[in-house]
């Protein structure tokens, strides 16, 4: 529900965003990785929970959404600009090849997981080839 | 196909003033390190460890994700901070594909931080939770830091302290 609403949000003017909320979400690191019959995406979203996790495929478009609850301590100062984990959020354009009723998602130690298998009739098919030796033995 | 959304959806240029103001947006996008709201310009600095220090420990956060505990190894020399983290080979089946995209580190990797005060190893603790690996440090009692009252010089004595002299009386 909420990917579908961010959406919306970044669809408009985002100057309309806050910019607070803009440095809130970071794009996660990820790996696309072509198989002949799928497509597999790792996305590392560090910190964040099993279930504060929301993929959403819409229209061709696949969006990926994670949010950090644990908000830091307040006396606490920062002393390197390093890792901190924040919201993540990164949508990617799929084509008309993806079957998406059969999308696969794990999300596990902050690593997301997703199998995006191919159309049946866009998998390569090999094609037995017949002798013609065997044609005119039948 | 899969496609990124690098430049954002926002941009949408009705008018010539619409595109100048998408252009100065572009660049200041470009300087802040986002890109439509989206920061990708972080993807080095989310590979080193961040440092948080409260009055009394230091916090160190690195991100694991994926990685198992036994594959991450924490060492506490002195002030000096060794992380050592062993990410898993690619499988075969990832080797058979064909990368679109990778952006995911690889291979093994060694941070350090030295702590500017004296730190007690023996009350250290580390924690791997959803991939991310959280180190409290405490410093050790005489590094903590002290709030010290400051009181009227009328009711302060100066003469009493051990033969210790205050600054004042140095001065004078």
């Amino acid at each position: 529900m909420n990917s579908i609403t961010e959406r919306a949000s970044q669809a408009n003017d985002s100057n309309a965003l806050a910019d607070a909320e803009r440095r809130e979400r970071c794009a996660p690191s990820v790996d696309v990785v072509e198989f002949d019959d799928a497509y597999v995406v790792t996305a590392e979203m560090p910190g964040v929970c099993d279930d504060a996790v929301d993929v959403d495929f819409q229209n061709g478009e696949l969006t990926i959404c994670g949010r950090v609850s644990e908000r830091r301590r307040e006396d606490a100062t920062r002393r390197t600009v390093g890792f901190e984990p924040k919201d993540y959020f990164r949508s990617f354009r799929v084509g008309n090849t993806i079957d998406s009723d059969k999308i696969e998602a794990d999300f596990c130690d902050g690593l997301l997981t997703l199998r995006l298998p191919k159309r049946q009739e866009i998998q390569p098919r090999k094609i037995a080839i017949n002798r013609k030796s065997d044609e005119s033995e039948s | 196909m899969l496609t990124d959304y690098l430049v954002p959806r926002g941009y949408s240029f009705a008018s010539p003033l619409d595109f100048r103001r998408g252009l100065n947006r572009f660049f200041s996008d470009l300087t802040s390190e986002t890109r439509g709201g989206l920061s990708f310009a972080s993807l080095e600095n989310r590979c080193s460890p961040g440092v948080w220090e409260t009055s009394d420990e230091y916090f160190v956060e690195i991100a694991a994700p994926g990685i198992a505990e036994d594959a991450i190894s924490v060492e506490l020399a002195g002030s000096d901070l060794t992380v050592c983290l062993r990410r898993p080979a690619k499988n075969d089946a990832e080797k058979n594909g064909r990368y679109w995209r990778r952006e995911r580190a690889q291979g093994d990797a060694t941070f350090a931080v030295s702590f500017p005060n004296p730190v007690d190893a023996d009350a250290t603790e580390a924690r791997l939770e959803r991939g991310v690996l959280l180190l409290k440090v405490p410093k050790i009692e005489k590094a903590r830091v002290k709030k010290i009252g400051v009181n009227k010089t009328s009711t302060l004595d100066v003469t009493a302290t051990d033969g210790e002299t205050s600054p004042q009386t140095d001065r004078s």
